[in-house]
């Protein structure tokens, strides 16, 4: 009897969530955490952001390496060192004077082995030019759009917005659509820092008259703090390890119940990690984001394991936000909002209209059919599939989903399959009524061994969704979150809710049963 | 009455190998045809000059390209439409000035750019390995629930019905985007759920049934659960026809890909997957 009550009580409280959704207005009877389903794009609009990649600072990065790459090509040992002077980059372009003449020729033979077919040698007397091609600038702009996409996508899927549109436009922008945001500011910070983290160690040979001055010794930059930009740290330009090596990070607390962030390195960065701190005992090391020092804590004894954990006096929030732009990665150029817009709909009025009254018609054909095909346990299934139906829309709207023109289609779906956990355990009765049971034990036995067989089926296609969900994106994921639900929502109605209704129905009495002749 | 489908087990076997050499060589030869998810293509942003012009109606003039629309700031229209991969700047102006052709001067044009794909090829391997990972994880969860032998049986008949479904998309030139994914996704969920409740009756029959012969036992166990196979599949489809004739252009396509769907995974459930069982030598196997 309790377990009834209980039953009730669930799918009562799984249709009441489904409410707000439904009627509109209703909203204010209910707490917030009950809300109605968003809507994506198509149905509803959003906000849009239109980002440009700062190719410029790309290219300057990209300058210093072609210097670095070029000055280890000409000293490089194993093959002799060609000498040169006066090296220096402007514009992208890397150049220098070679000392003697005659070795203008085996400069540029050795500079072309040493860096690639992609970039462009140019000499003029005994200077020689080096700058990249134009076949590989655009293929660094494509790279670098391609990448910036899936770091802003990695970055918004993590802040639980659902579904975002994400796309390059005109060679150098991404177009970002938010379905359901009003007010995409927190979205705007998160895409707007690069992320680049790096652990440098400190230069303590730095006087404070030296560090006032501005002045900083070469190999050294003097890099202002995150929390009191006007302090300076003497940091050293050499990278120990890069945050490309970071394989996780989370938010956490620390003995002080502070919040801080928690990075755990990939194997690479474990190494260089364990050696810094073996090699630097009493020594302080940086933690830089985008030329600020986080924080730069003195190491007290060698961290093994490739775990560390970064404080900078963080709020909560704060500590959540930089977890999850380590976690997705640093962008490969700054990327800037240069515009802000709100869409509408993308599906018109009509269209809308059409996919409901298709959504309904298909329904409505599977009731006749399991009406038809049933009679009065057709009636009863068609009861719980209606329930099904307001269940799926009200956990969907409790877990945030976002519902679209083609979830629609698929919450069909889903209730055309489902009703096979009921045509199971019905064509099991109809057997043994055949078979000489009489029709109370029919049911309940009809019930109990079809029961490994929807629960097996079933369960088998929740394996199938959860892990598209885990490795999908955007409208992939949402099907995988409304196939899940809909699978857990048919084997609560069909299975568990439809036995006590047909329970409640027999009444504890042999009664015919309307489908089987 | 019973059916004798294990009689007829390599007929079976030739027609889906044939059904998936034509996939395979539809695949090579024709291709999917990407959408803009996919492929990228052009956006144009437009001004209706006339409040009359609907969103609706401007999508109806342009249905032959199947275009996204979306109104921004409530005054103009961003739309997109899809290029095939790879196309020359002559193939993107032409079909600006088909379009311009077909809206006149119903609308006022601000810029033309070209478009990327929404889904870059990080998410598309990503995708590929989800469903293979996914696969072997149901064929797991089947040996530990089953026998080894429907495990097997089961991932042979889903790459059948994986291989078939992009045949299907090929072969029909159906617009392949992220809803297409979905269309693959539920048609596998649709698929295995019909296979284990096959296996289920099998197993139970092995159980009660010592002495049959397996091929008997199969197609006793296929026979008793045809009317069920059948009918499941006939609701499923049913949601879909509706969806088809009432939906609307948008949905047209899912529900067409989706009743493709369903059928193969039904056929493959009757006359592959269970007939297949017959060379795993099931009662030797471990049982739970």
């Amino acid at each position: 009897m309790f377990k009834k009550l209980a039953i009730i009580f669930v799918a009562i409280f799984g249709v009441l969530l489904s409410v707000p959704t439904i009627f509109p207005n209703s909203g204010k009877f209910f707490p917030s955490w009950i809300h109605p389903i968003s809507l994506g794009l198509d149905l509803k609009g959003g906000a849009q952001l239109l980002l440009e990649v700062d190719t410029d600072t790309m290219f300057k990065e990209k300058s210093v390496q072609l210097y670095d790459s070029a000055r280890s090509a000409l000293i490089n040992r194993d093959k002799g060192v060609i000498r040169f002077s006066n090296m220096h980059s402007i514009n992208e372009k890397v150049s220098m004077v070679i000392r003697d003449s005659d070795e203008v020729s085996r400069a540029k033979g050795r500079l072309k082995s040493e860096l690639g077919g992609d970039v462009d040698i140019e000499s003029n007397g005994n200077t020689i030019t080096v700058s990249y091609s134009d076949k590989q600038r655009s293929e660094m702009i494509h790279d670098a759009l391609s990448r910036s996409i899936e770091i802003v996508r990695r970055r918004i899927d993590a802040l639980g917005t659902k579904e975002p549109s994400i796309q390059s436009q005109g060679g150098k922008y991404v177009l970002v659509q938010l379905p359901g945001v009003d007010n995409p500011e927190r979205i705007k910070d998160l895409i707007g820092q690069t992320a680049k983290l790096s652990f440098h160690l400190v230069n303590e040979n730095v006087s404070p008259e030296q560090l006032a001055s501005g002045r900083a010794p070469a190999g050294t930059e003097f890099l202002p703090l995150m929390e009191t930009p006007w302090q300076l740290v003497p940091v050293y330009s050499r990278v120990e390890v890069s945050g490309e090596n970071l394989k996780d990070s989370q938010a956490d607390f620390d003995q002080n119940n502070m919040p801080v962030v928690t990075t755990v390195f990939d194997t690479t960065g474990a190494r260089k990690f364990a050696k810094l701190t073996t090699e630097h005992v009493n020594e302080r090391f940086a933690i830089v984001l985008d030329d600020k020092v986080l924080s730069a804590p003195n190491i007290r004894e060698p961290i093994p394991g490739g775990r560390g954990q970064i404080s900078g006096g963080f709020t909560l929030q704060g500590a959540k936000d930089l977890a999850v732009l380590l976690r997705s990665g640093a962008l490969p150029a700054p990327l800037s909002v240069i515009e802000e817009r709100t869409v509408g709909a993308g599906l018109g009025a009509d269209t809308i209209a059409a996919g409901k009254i298709g959504a309904l018609a298909g329904l409505i054909f599977v009731m006749v059919f399991m009406l038809l095909l049933y009679r009065g346990f057709g009636l009863i299934a068609n009861a719980v599939l209606l329930i099904n139906l307001l269940m799926i829309i009200g956990v969907s709207a409790l877990f945030g989903a976002t519902l679209t023109l083609p979830g629609i289609a698929g919450i069909v779906l889903t209730l055309g399959m489902a009703v096979d956990a009921n045509i199971l355990p019905f064509e099991r009765i109809r057997d043994e009524v055949k078979s000489g049971s009489p029709t109370l034990r029919a049911v309940d036995a009809g019930f109990h061994r079809s029961m490994k067989a929807v629960l097996d089926g079933n369960l088998t296609t929740l394996i199938c969704s959860l892990i598209l969900f885990q490795f999908g994106a955007g409208p992939i994921r949402g099907f995988a979150v409304t196939l899940s639900i809909g699978i857990m929502t048919t084997l609560f109605t069909c299975i568990v809710l439809s036995k006590v209704i047909i329970d409640w129905y027999m009444n504890g009495k042999n009664k015919k049963i309307g489908f089987i002749k | 009455m019973i059916l004798h489908f294990m009689k007829y087990r390599k007929l079976s076997y030739w027609i889906s190998g044939l059904l998936v050499g034509l996939s395979i060589l539809s695949l090579f030869t024709r291709g999917l045809n990407y959408g803009i998810d996919f492929a990228g293509g052009i956006a144009m942003e437009l001004t209706p000059k006339s409040a009359d012009y609907t969103i609706d109606k401007m999508r109806s003039d342009l249905s032959q390209f199947k275009p996204e629309m979306q109104s921004i700031d409530n005054k103009s229209i961003l739309v997109r439409v899809g290029l095939p991969k790879g196309a020359t700047d002559e193939q993107q102006n032409q079909r600006v000035r088909e379009i311009k052709d077909i809206l006149g001067d119903k609308v006022e044009y601000s810029h033309v750019q070209i478009v990327g794909p929404k889904i870059g090829g990080e998410l598309v391997r990503g995708g590929i390995m989800a469903i293979l990972v996914s696969f072997i994880l149901m064929a797991v969860y089947i040996w530990i629930r089953y026998r080894g032998g429907y495990a097997f049986g089961s991932f042979v008949s889903l790459i059948l019905d994986f291989i078939l479904m992009f045949g299907f998309f090929s072969a029909m030139g159906l617009e392949f985007n992220q809803t297409s994914i979905a269309v693959i996704l539920m048609g596998i969920g649709y698929s295995i759920n019909d296979k284990v409740v096959n296996y289920d009756r099998i197993e139970e029959n092995i159980n009660r049934y010592h002495k049959m012969p397996m091929s008997n036992l199969i197609d006793l166990s296929v026979n008793e659960m045809l009317r069920r196979t059948v009918m499941t599949s006939v609701s499923t489809l049913l949601a879909m026809v509706g969806l088809y004739a009432f939906g609307g252009g948008q949905l047209r396509d899912f529900s067409v890909a989706m009743i493709f769907a369903i059928i193969i995974g039904t056929l493959t459930s009757i006359y592959i997957s269970n007939v297949i069982l017959y060379h795993f030598n099931l009662r030797k196997t471990d049982s739970k």
